[in-house]
């Protein structure tokens, strides 16, 4: 048995369940903007512009010169990576260490009894009282956390009624999607958690030093209505690339490409649907990183141009359509179907995008009865000799809150339980909150990697994993290359990625401007598939400007005025 | 006293008042003849509403019954009229932080923004041509299997014919669309072997075209057997006396089924026929949803996706709100003509005013 794999550890992407409202994650930003804007200034801080819960406002809040809020960053020197990590890529380790490092000398709780509420995306464990992983972790912690434990498939619906009925537990986590989906979140946050900043800006982190070794901006992240607010969970810089069959394109004797020319050019030599095979199935979001179209806008010449205004936008639409028009895709995933995975794993298709966590997913699932199954990333290439342009995700995937209204005390041992909580991979902590008991939960197995036991499986869970967030890194040695290969990809594809003039600023989206998205991004899906001409494109381009498009363009020139960026 | 007053202080509602007074003896009096309840003290003092007495002896008389209604009443109570309430939020620029209570008010802007967007009648037509087709398509199939299944004469071969027919409406929509999409999709069975011999592929599950045809032939496989059920018991109810002098009286198969099976049915074809025209905006949001993206927004976004997209998409909750709304206010008004439409033909239809 492998070790649990941390599949939830990308509830951003979370593993494309069924059908939730589209997977593109643009849609979830897309947010109710009823909400009265509070954006933020960033000299002052002073919260400005409150439009009156009118219609349409969105909010900003402003990061890069809020350094006074965040916590010094601290570098812990724990284990040293095998591959480090470049140009802001996750760090690989190959193996297991021989022995784990102690990160948290002292316990950190005094006693205290908190609940937490978090998203889960398995099988609910057994509760407090009948959980001998509990009693264990809760024993290190030396405070008792008392889970509530969210269906992570629909936390969304839960989450909006937690808010609105200010029903929150003493420690709360929540999706980065699910903040940006919830209404007025922006007000809600100050009136129902404690604000962090006195416990952490600055050095006063120094004495979680878990948590002062959180990168930066994901801790900027964090920050809404100046006021240090949550416990970010550094995510990893990119959400979704093409995935490939590599076993199967050494079969075929076929080099990966190194042009969308070249991709082409492969999918026709394999496409072979007569025997059941494809070449492809939809990479539309890869397609326009390689183009090198913009995540949402590019600020050029004082102007904001969005990704549906540009020239290599549009590219990667015709090549999706001639794509598609060579009869290169799978037919379920023409027809939409969620079963590109499975397609995948079982050689139906050669490539497809997916979140990156669906690489190690498929290892669990498929290596157990195909030993030389071997996935890989597309390697990162432009068009016509550029350089792509490879689309960040936020820096902070989760957040956890603390209630707000408890003693200093309270908050302080909070505090110390989240520190634990943060420990990076190859310490004791890690493996204690992770896996448990050695001996009881898991057993480490001749590589040093740890296998979860019947009762560990049982009882084990992602509770405290999801207390808190940690440096992100690759560390699924229990796969064969996996870690070199992905690594490897990483600090390439690293390099290339986009320089957003809205990095670091959370924004909520206005309404109407998220909502003219829906009919464009259904348009272009008309598009690629053939039921309507490319020439349709520029009336929707037209349209969607109409709808929003042209207003969302001064809300964002306004933030970026603000942020004195323009 | 009231109404006397106000109809000094404006003279022109007097009438008014006078006439909404005026109906109230009549449907009495209707019941009483019309029903022949046993005459009596009862019926007598059912002309005075509100007096104690036939109250408390109606209470008296009913409790039981009553008292079996308080766990569906409370039902509706707590899950349906309770929830219309916060229809107020279509006229509101609601957000769930605020509450009810605290979100501002807008009026009707909610409403001009709806109807001013072309998606929204777009999803309009969608849902109307579905239904049409639902209805010219779809509603007589139940009807027709029914008698067929009701002219089976073995018992046991009857329970299991039925089954298997009921069987598929317990299946989810999903597994339908992934049953239909692996049979006729295009990498689906047919697809496949049509391939093999040199032919080519399918192309229904993801063409605009064949959309109508697709949904429909889903609806049918899945829901005919189970639409069955209330035709058989209404065929069980026909008396098989009629059939027995009809076919001495010479009557054939067809003349039987015309004469005697059809006009047996005519209540119940006549009742789930208003209910299915309430229902009309209706269409299901699952199986739509599921292949929004297959045939595209153009031929599939129906009402329901549309406000799905709305609301829990863009969280614009009002939106979603007002759109409900319209569709409750559109199916109202259709059952409403309907019925009377049912009473012009001389049928019970839903209710009757008694």
């Amino acid at each position: 048995m492998p070790p649990k794999p941390p599949r939830s550890a990308f509830p951003l992407y979370p593993a494309l369940p069924a059908r939730l409202p589209r997977v593109d994650r643009r849609r979830f930003l897309g947010l109710m903007g009823a909400s009265t804007a509070a954006a933020l200034t960033a000299g002052t801080l002073s919260s400005c512009g409150s439009t009156g819960g009118g219609g349409g406002g969105g909010s900003a809040s402003e990061a890069t010169t809020l350094d006074d809020l965040i916590p010094t960053h601290i570098p812990f020197e724990g284990v040293a990576p095998d591959i480090p990590g470049q140009h802001g890529a996750p760090d690989g380790f190959t193996s297991y260490p021989d022995s784990f490092i102690t990160a948290v000398p002292e316990t950190p709780g005094r006693g205290g009894e908190y609940t937490a509420m978090a998203p889960l995306w398995s099988p609910l464990p057994p509760g407090l009282g009948n959980n001998s992983f509990f009693d264990y972790v809760n024993g290190r912690l030396g405070a008792t956390i008392e889970f509530n434990f969210q269906d992570g498939n629909t936390v969304i619906d839960k989450m909006n009624a937690v808010v609105a009925g200010r029903d929150v537990a003493d420690i709360t986590m929540f999706p980065d999607w699910v903040i940006n989906l919830i209404p007025q979140f922006n007000r809600a946050v100050g009136e129902l958690f404690e604000d962090l900043t006195p416990h952490l800006a600055g050095d006063a982190a120094a004495a979680y030093p878990m948590l002062a070794n959180l990168d930066s901006d994901a801790w900027r992240w964090n920050v809404f209505n100046g006021k240090l607010q949550g416990v970010p969970w550094p995510a990893e810089p990119f959400g979704n690339w093409v995935l490939y069959r590599r076993d199967l394109l050494e079969e075929y004797g076929i080099e990966p490409p190194t042009s969308p020319d070249e991709l082409f050019a492969i999918g026709e030599e394999l496409n072979d649907p007569d025997n059941n095979r494809w070449a492809f199935g939809d990479f539309n979001l890869s397609m326009r990183q390689i183009f090198g179209a913009p995540k949402q806008w590019r600020y050029e010449g004082g102007e904001l141009i969005h990704m549906f205004e540009t020239d290599e936008w549009r590219a990667s639409v015709e090549y999706m359509r001639k794509v598609f028009d060579a009869g290169l895709v799978h037919p379920d995933i023409v027809a939409k179907g969620d079963n590109a995975k499975e397609l995948l794993n079982s050689g139906q298709i050669l490539f497809n995008q997916d979140g990156l966590g669906a690489w190690h997913e498929a290892y669990m699932g498929v290596l157990g009865d195909n030993p030389d199954f071997r996935l890989d990333l597309m390697p990162v290439f432009g068009a016509g000799g550029n350089d792509p342009v490879m689309h960040r995700g936020d820096p902070s995937a989760q957040s956890v809150f603390v209630r707000r209204g408890m003693e200093p005390e309270q908050v302080e041992e909070i505090l110390g339980l989240i520190n634990f909580c943060a420990a990076p991979f190859g310490t004791r902590e890690y493996m204690d909150y992770r896996y448990g008991e050695e001996g009881v939960h898991h057993e480490l197995n001749a590589d040093g990697a740890p296998e979860l036991t019947e009762l560990g499986h049982a009882e084990v869970n992602d509770g405290y994993y999801f207390v808190s967030g940690r440096p992100q890194a690759v560390t699924e040695s229990q796969y064969p290359d996996f870690v070199q290969w992905k690594c490897d990809w990483y600090n390439h594809a690293a390099q290339f990625a986009e320089e957003d003039p809205f990095a670091g600023i959370r924004i909520q989206r206005p309404e109407r401007f998220s909502g003219a998205e829906t009919p464009m991004t259904d348009k272009v899906e008309d598009i690629i598939r053939g039921r309507e001409d490319l020439g349709a494109l520029d009336q929707a381009i037209a349209d969607w400007r109409r709808d929003g498009g042209d207003q969302g363009r001064e809300f964002y020139m306004e933030v970026l005025q603000e942020h004195g960026r323009d | 006293m009231t109404e006397r007053t106000t109809g000094v202080a404006h003279p022109g509602t007097t009438p008014g008042t006078e006439t909404a007074q005026a109906p109230s003896p009549a449907p009495a009096s209707r019941r009483r003849g019309g029903r022949g309840r046993p005459p009596g003290g009862s019926a007598r003092r059912d002309r005075r509403p509100g007096s104690g007495p036939p109250f408390l002896a109606k209470l008296r008389r009913d409790w039981q019954l009553l008292l079996m209604t308080l766990p569906a009443i409370g039902l509706l109570a707590v899950f349906h009229y309770t929830p219309t309430l916060g229809n107020i939020i279509a006229f509101q620029e609601y957000n769930p932080w605020d509450g009810v209570l605290g979100s501002p008010w807008v009026g009707l802007a909610q409403f001009e923004r709806l109807f001013t967007d072309p998606r929204f009648w777009s999803a309009v037509g969608n849902t109307l041509l579905i239904a049409a087709v639902q209805l010219v398509f779809f509603f007589p199939i139940p009807i027709a299997l029914a008698i067929l299944l009701d002219s089976v004469m073995t018992p046991r071969l009857r329970l299991v014919l039925q089954s298997i027919v009921y069987m598929p409406h317990f299946f989810s929509w999903v597994l339908v669309v992934t049953l239909f999409q692996q049979i006729l999709g295009g990498a689906g069975l047919f697809s496949q072997m049509l391939r093999q011999n040199g032919y080519a592929p399918l192309e229904i599950m993801s063409n605009p075209d064949a959309f109508l045809f697709v949904v429909t032939s889903q609806m049918v496989w899945k829901d005919a057997g189970w639409g069955t059920i209330i035709f058989l018991a209404a065929l069980a109810a026909v008396n098989q006396n009629l059939y027995e002098s009809a076919a001495v009286d010479g009557a054939g198969r067809w003349r039987r089924m015309w004469h005697i099976t059809l006009p047996g049915l005519r209540p119940v074809i006549i009742l789930l026929l208003i209910l299915k025209l309430g229902d009309i905006l209706n269409v299901g949001f699952e199986q739509f949803y599921l292949q929004r993206d297959a045939f595209g927004a153009n031929v599939s976004e129906v009402l329901d996706t549309f406000i799905y997209h709305q609301t829990l998409v863009t969280g614009n909750f009002s939106a979603g709100a007002v759109a409900g709304l319209v569709k409750g206010v559109v199916g109202l008004v259709l059952i409403l003509v309907a019925n009377k439409l049912a009473h012009k033909m001389g049928e019970n239809g839903i209710y009757r005013r008694s």
